[in-house]
């Protein structure tokens, strides 16, 4: 199994002047394949050319080049992805459609002392909710198809969080209206998100993103709410953001105006877990000290747990919403959605409903 | 590099320029990294450094645009600011994304979409004795149709350090660069351009340099003149000219030592075509 030291050695290169461990010997052919795929799937290529490039890593030639073959196709891959984002954006200014790219393109050039070392696999997008339908009605006119349907017409852009396009080229833009799903998806005014922004240049073109300490919020709900466990590169991207010049107190700020607190503290953690160093001693202490409520508590587990809990999270989204009228939406997009969205699903009302019972019953025995 | 008083120096930046104030450590680290570009006797702009390695600070114009941070990324932030100080400031010239090299007095202009490689094959030429001009900026200067040096320090990002290790930066400077060297190269003279590469690394798999359209590739490098508006007809003629004049390719730079050989032997091959044609 691949040591914990030697992740730390590509998730923290160029973090840390020392390295630790014997790491003096060539890798094993079995520790290399291992440490290889890690790196792969992660999207972590760009890092572990860095450990090795700042011997932190020890490796044969042949395993280097492969290493570094793998990480030039990953950036072929980005580099097709921004050429697509620079159309995106043409399509989304000719038809005045205010957007913001976030994650990979964004952090690379905002936070990483050389871009080439954050690959990413798409583009994210976000519009403001009442851009969000005319936004995907352009994409699919311009050869994108929508890869799951949504409950009801109108749900992503009133309640969702965004969803998936797949361009001609097979590439795919997740076009959001909001950080994420569920109840944390509810917990503060997507348009906030808008007040301010600043901008990458890609290429000759000036592209709008997140603020800094925002794009460094993100990075820690992707890391905090989305897959289990926890993606290597977004919590890379906090530690750069603080080593790029973010102030610890802004992204703590930011947080708590977005009531997005403890989410970022999990992140925090996780992110100390996993490469062994605190990114700042402040937000460590914050994070340490942070007392969760109850209802905070509640909304993350169900995110985190090992069988997310999808009802817990489905309960916590409708708390979350506000206005009866609202929640009453919701609660019928989810429990009566339509046929075409069963069909790609369920199948049915009574199969859907039969799920849901059953991922509850699980649900309950786990707690 | 100027000294205005002991511990403030004046870098010219193509038509502007900065002055910098800081210690003598930083001194001797920043005038390194821009010992290519020329010096002058006063700054347009005032950078400011202050602090510790580990809690250092910058500021531009009296605007703190780092705090606290590490000496990397103030040597990061000032390529970069310099970069942008370079693209507003030379409103006789046209500004082109691209890297520029000379061979055998004849200008080899590289361009391409960003991460392409442009600033990878440009270094590569100049480890195999290619004359550098920029790797960021060609500027074009309209009446002579001659692209002129901003030689800022040429970037070699970390996958090609063992490559280029020949260039590598000393040791007391390449400590505060963490992933990308910033390496000074002597600037080459201005140059007339007679190849225009596009850099493909997507392993094309072609021995040959695969002769590009003369429409296609202007329009290309329209794109990548973001003030093209700004300059009117005059710029889009000065684009023009280069390319009518230029060979047009793509070169396959997977393997850099083989991209480099193509690009010497087609300028060498262009230099006598156009000695036969005289």
């Amino acid at each position: 199994m691949l040591s914990a030291t030697l992740i730390q050695e590509v998730l923290t290169a160029g973090l840390r002047d020392e390295h630790r461990g014997n790491l003096d010997e060539p890798a094993t052919d079995a520790e290399f394949t291992e440490l290889f795929e890690f790196a792969c799937e992660q999207r972590v290529t760009g890092l572990l050319v860095l450990a090795i490039e700042r011997a932190c890593v020890a490796v044969r030639a042949d395993q280097r080049a492969k290493v570094i073959d793998a990480h030039n196709e990953s950036l072929r891959t980005c580099q097709n992805l921004e050429s697509m984002l620079l159309d995106v954006h043409d399509l989304f200014a000719a038809a005045q459609i205010d957007m913001r790219v976030l994650k990979g393109p964004a952090v690379a050039r905002r936070f990483y002392p050389d871009r080439s070392i954050r690959t990413f696999g798409d583009i994210d997008l976000l519009v403001r909710s009442r851009d969000w339908d005319p936004a995907a009605a352009l994409l699919i006119a311009n050869g994108f198809s929508r890869r799951y349907r949504e409950p009801r017409p109108g749900f992503t852009a009133r309640f969702g969080k965004g969803a998936c396009f797949v361009g001609p080229d097979k590439l795919e833009v997740d076009l959001h209206r909001t950080f994420v799903d569920g109840s944390y998806g509810f917990a503060f005014d997507p348009d906030l998100l808008f007040e301010q922004s600043q901008d990458v240049i890609i290429e000759t073109t000036h592209i709008a993103t997140l603020s800094d300490p925002l794009l460094a919020v993100h990075s820690a709900v992707h890391a905090a709410l989305g897959n289990r466990p926890a993606r290597s590169a977004p919590l890379r991207d906090l530690f750069e953001s603080i080593e790029a010049g973010v102030a610890p107190h802004s992204i703590v700020e930011t947080a708590e105006a977005m009531n997005l607190s403890y989410p970022v503290c999990y992140a925090l953690q996780i992110a100390h877990d996993r490469l062994g160093i605190s990114c700042s001693p402040e937000l460590q202490a914050w994070s340490a000290n942070y007392r969760p409520t109850r209802r905070e508590q509640s909304a993350l587990d169900s995110y985190t747990a090992t069988h997310r809990r999808y009802a817990r999270q489905v309960l916590n989204g409708v708390s979350s919403t506000p206005g009866l009228t609202s929640k009453l939406r919701y609660i019928a997009a989810l429990a009566a959605p339509d046929r075409s969205y069963l069909a790609e699903r369920d199948g049915s009302v009574a199969r859907r409903l039969k799920r849901a019972l059953s991922i509850s019953r699980r649900s309950k025995e786990q707690s | 590099m100027t000294a205005e008083a002991s511990n403030r120096h004046s870098v010219a930046v193509l038509q502007s320029s900065f002055v910098l104030e800081s210690d003598e450590v930083w001194q001797d680290r920043i005038l390194t990294i821009f010992a290519a570009l020329p010096p002058c006797d006063v700054g347009e702009h005032h950078l400011v450094i202050e602090g510790e390695d580990q809690d250092s600070r910058l500021i531009l114009d009296g605007v703190t645009l780092l705090d606290g941070v590490r000496s990397w990324a103030i040597i990061d932030r000032i390529v970069w600011e310099a970069n942008q100080i370079a693209w507003r400031s030379a409103p006789d010239h046209v500004l082109v994304h691209a890297a520029v090299v000379e061979i055998e007095g004849q200008g080899v202009l590289i361009y391409g979409p960003s991460g392409v490689g442009k600033s990878t094959l440009a270094a590569a030429l100049c480890v195999a004795g290619a004359g550098y001009l920029s790797d960021e900026i060609a500027v074009l200067d309209p009446k002579t149709g001659s692209v002129l040096p901003y030689a800022k320090p040429l970037t070699i990002r970390s996958q090609m350090w063992d490559a280029f290790a020949v260039v590598a930066p000393p040791k007391w400077l390449a400590e505060h660069m963490r992933a990308v060297w910033y390496v000074p190269l002597r600037p080459a003279a201005a140059v007339p351009i007679s190849v225009v590469v596009a850099p493909d690394f997507q392993a094309t798999g072609d021995v040959y340099p695969v002769v590009r359209s003369r429409a296609e590739v202007l329009i290309e490098l329209c794109s990548q003149t973001p003030q093209l508006k700004r300059y009117g007809v005059g710029g889009f003629e000065a684009l023009a000219d280069i390319v009518r004049d230029a060979e047009c390719v793509t070169i396959d730079t997977t393997d850099l030592a083989i991209a480099c050989r193509k690009i010497f032997d087609l300028v060498a091959s262009t230099g006598h075509n156009k000695n036969d044609g005289a």
